[in-house]
């Protein structure tokens, strides 16, 4: 147990795949991805080549989110997958 | 003799009549983001899964907010630094399935906090590869390493670390390993002792330890075993005075990887 995966984790797992579907973390996380990739379409647009450092600042967190968004879809329809 | 701030990597371009001046503004910004922080943490502890995903995900936003607002200014470098640990809190709520291995969730996790870790170091005016290729004596390592055995036993004890429940052949063990070693221990030191400490040690020279061991300190108290975090905290304030001292981190990963490993394979696999 260390300071990432805690009891408070592991305790709160879903346990079927329809609890997992209606887990509103998951959600949490694709919600933040939007926000993070829509604030980094309107820096874009609004600034051009000088709001390269602020895109580098959004891409701390939006580029890990990014592959985490992955991996949750991808466990997601592993869930999923043997009920059909 | 007159107490002079370190020459750390934030603070070698000021000359020494400013610094202090700079030092000090950058304390007073800095305390925004490390509030943050802090109150993302104890909502997560006092409120639970969801309300701490909720409030982890609103302190990452607010401190990328503050961290392109004040990029390059007093208070800048610490928001981007601190943006990775409500970002460690966040994947290590939503990454975990029943679906994979225990042992996987580290390499999951950890990779996604290295990345992160690495991203936001090249924002900031701060060396991170120096404090990982900087040449350490292996005697160092391999004593940091040789105490992490018995704090891992210790660790174990007191958290009532349950066995990771993989198969016993010999290529799950070593994915396994590798898995804890660099998803957990790397990352976690790479984080804290390496971005966390080093950032600190330029706002407040002489309290980097103090900052970094209470903020990972902090994410230990979400085990909600008050022994453990109290052990935690002596292990991170002795790894961060390694890290100050040698100058770099890799005695600090080689005893946290250790301790780590020994926690949460070797000695469940002998004594469970």
């Amino acid at each position: 147990m260390t300071s990432m995966v805690t009891e408070l984790i592991t305790s709160g797992l879903p346990s079927t795949p329809s609890l997992a579907l209606a887990l509103p973390v998951d959600a949490m996380v694709t919600a933040l991805l939007i926000v993070l990739l829509a604030a980094r379409l309107l820096v874009t647009a609004s600034s051009g080549l000088g709001g390269r450092p602020t895109l580098q600042v959004l891409d701390v967190a939006a580029i890990p989110l990014f592959l985490a968004f992955a991996v949750v879809v991808l466990d997601r329809v592993m869930e999923i997958l043997p009920l059909g | 003799m007159a107490s002079e701030p370190a020459a750390t990597p934030l603070l070698l371009a000021v000359p020494p009549s400013a610094r202090e001046a700079l030092t000090s503004a950058e304390a007073r910004w800095s305390a925004i983001p490390l509030a943050i922080v802090v109150g993302a943490e104890v909502a997560f502890v006092l409120g639970g899964l969801q309300e701490g995903a909720a409030a982890s995900s609103l302190a990452l936003v607010a401190l990328l907010t503050l961290g392109a607002l004040r990029r390059g200014r007093p208070g800048g470098s610490a928001a981007i630094a601190l943006a990775t640990i409500p970002l460690l809190r966040v994947l290590s709520i939503a990454l975990p399935s029943l679906l994979v291995p225990v042992w996987l969730w580290y390499a999951e996790i950890g990779l996604l906090v290295i990345l992160a870790t690495m991203l936001a170091a090249r924002m900031i005016p701060f060396d991170l590869r120096a404090l990982v290729l900087r040449p350490v004596r292996p005697a160092d390592t391999l004593l940091a390493a040789g105490a992490g055995l018995p704090l891992g036993l210790l660790a174990m004890v007191i958290a009532g670390t349950p066995a990771l429940g993989m198969d016993r052949s010999f290529a799950t063990l070593l994915l396994a390993s590798v898995a804890v070693i660099v998803g957990g221990a790397l990352a976690e030191e790479l984080l804290f002792r390496g971005l966390v400490q080093g950032v600190a040690e330029g706002i407040v020279p002489r309290g980097g330890v103090a900052v970094a061991a209470g903020l990972s300190t902090l994410l230990y108290l979400a085990t909600l075993n008050l022994r453990y975090v109290v052990l935690m905290a002596a292990v991170a304030v002795v790894l961060g005075m390694l890290t100050r001292r040698s100058g770099s981190i890799v005695p600090a990963v080689a005893c946290h990887a250790a301790l780590l490993w020994s926690q949460v394979i070797l000695w469940p696999a002998l004594l469970g």
